[in-house]
């Protein structure tokens, strides 16, 4: 997505963001660190810059495999948390932090997740989610890039970017809004006036402020009072 | 609303469940005081559940019995809809045939809560005996096993008097059973077992269960 602008909204000290913008090449990443854990804010700010650094360190030459590329994006950022640990001389699972990152190129548009949260792209007016949430058999034992073996909760996806026209990001906060429970669908309402707005011709900053205060208000925080990461690419 | 939803446990309570599945001893030997303070024991978990209004629609029963043959009191339900079964003591101690049942009753609830959408925490199944098994218990040991090694079940087992903890510690190999002082201890038994099941049910992602030890009411045989 060549000329990308980028609209960000960071509420709340447990969630991280970080983005990547060159010709013909947009890398982001989101993360979330867990409640419980006591380094939780950390660990997912740790977890989205050691995955965006080996994320742009890898484009720098034309790739074979997206799917692997993106596997060991994941698995540095796991990396990077578990040298944390070990240097401060505790746990892992303090460190623990879910993670999303999507590549688009103007080929390809790529994403991974692993724990809660979402990526979602808008092609040629449709909304999917482009992975899963794989979440554990039970409630109180999800996916973080901290336990035992991540990667079979890692799920990926590759596809053409055909007819891309936005990806949106978002941490588990705003699942309750932007997805219909039940199926798991994108809800078309939430997502299309994201779209309009980040679309709006105005500063970024001002966009920014306007949706920081949209998500504080009172009628969404009824609705969710988790931490919330917004990330939204749509084409200049 | 009413006449819509009732009837349908899921759709009048979403709330994700912890199901625990009581596996109790009632052959011919618990006769006489014991089964009454088993009764007395089951009517203090059902009041101290239902006394914390999360755990009263989240933690969800069953008794499984085995004495002479093995019962199945009713159907798993959550604990504001429990009713604690008067027991009657009597027969043999078909220990192995009870855990199967109580591993089937697990297979098939999480069965339930799949194709309802209902969220779960790890289901549990407690055993309590004051005897030694009269059937082919190894077998369902090593099925109740493999199941806690895949992380199926969660797996705790109390003896009294006669019990035999070479038995029970084949049956719960992740958590040592506990001897349970004297039959007279029931109340304190179940008044932990409760609070360890609020404490799971209450839980959230990541967070780390810190079980009681049993202190005043067993030992624990490691």
């Amino acid at each position: 997505m060549e000329g990308s602008s980028h609209r960000a909204a960071s509420l709340g000290c447990d969630d991280a963001h970080a983005y990547f913008q060159a010709e013909g090449l947009l890398v982001l990443a989101v993360a979330d660190g867990a409640g419980s854990a006591q380094f939780g804010g950390e660990g997912a700010r740790i977890a989205v810059e050691a995955a965006l650094g080996t994320l742009i360190d890898s484009l720098g030459e034309p790739v074979k495999d997206w799917d692997e590329l993106l596997r060991n994006a994941v698995a540095t950022a796991r990396y990077a948390l578990k040298a944390e640990a070990a240097s401060r001389e505790c746990p892992l699972s303090e460190f623990a932090a879910t993670l999303l990152l999507a590549v688009c190129t103007p080929d390809c548009l790529t994403a991974a997740q692993l724990g809660d949260g979402a990526i979602v792209a808008r092609q040629a007016g449709g909304w999917e989610r482009l992975c899963n949430s794989q979440k554990g058999e039970y409630i109180n034992e999800t996916a973080f890039l901290t336990v035992t073996e991540p990667m079979q909760y890692l799920s990926t996806r590759v596809q053409p970017a055909a007819d891309l026209e936005a990806i949106i990001l978002l941490t588990d906060g705003l699942e309750p809004l932007a997805f219909n429970l039940r199926q798991g669908q994108p809800h078309s309402p939430f997502f299309e006036a994201l779209y309009r707005f980040a679309r709006r011709n105005e500063e970024v900053a001002t966009l920014t402020a306007q949706l920081c205060n949209e998500l504080r208000s009172d009628r969404l925080e009824a609705r969710t009072d988790d931490d919330k990461t917004l990330v939204i690419a749509v084409p200049n | 609303m009413r006449q819509i939803f009732e009837g349908n446990e899921f759709a009048e309570n979403p709330e994700p469940r912890a199901l625990c599945v009581l596996v109790l001893d009632t052959s011919g030997s618990m006769s006489g005081n014991p089964i009454a303070e088993l009764n007395a024991g089951l009517q203090r978990f059902k009041s101290d559940l239902v006394g914390s209004p999360l755990a009263a629609k989240r933690v969800e029963a069953v008794v499984v019995t085995f004495g002479g043959g093995v019962r199945v009191e009713g159907n798993p339900t959550t604990v504001e809809n429990f009713s604690a079964p008067n027991l009657r003591a009597s027969g043999n101690t078909p220990l192995g045939a009870a855990l199967n049942t109580a591993l089937e009753l697990i297979h098939k609830r999480k069965e339930e809560y799949r194709a309802a959408g209902i969220s779960y925490y790890r289901p549990w199944i407690f055993v309590f005996s004051d005897g030694e098994p009269n059937d082919a218990w190894q077998e369902a040991a090593e099925a109740l096993a493999a199941e806690e090694d895949r992380k199926g079940v969660v797996v705790f087992a109390v003896g009294v008097d006669g019990a035999n903890f070479d038995v029970l510690r084949q049956v719960s190999r992740k958590n040592a059973p506990v001897r349970m002082k004297d039959v007279g201890h029931f109340a304190e038994m179940f008044r932990w077992l409760s609070n360890s099941l609020q404490q799971v049910s209450s839980s959230r992602v990541g967070d780390q269960l810190r079980l009681e030890p049993p202190k005043d009411w067993g030992v624990i045989e490691s």
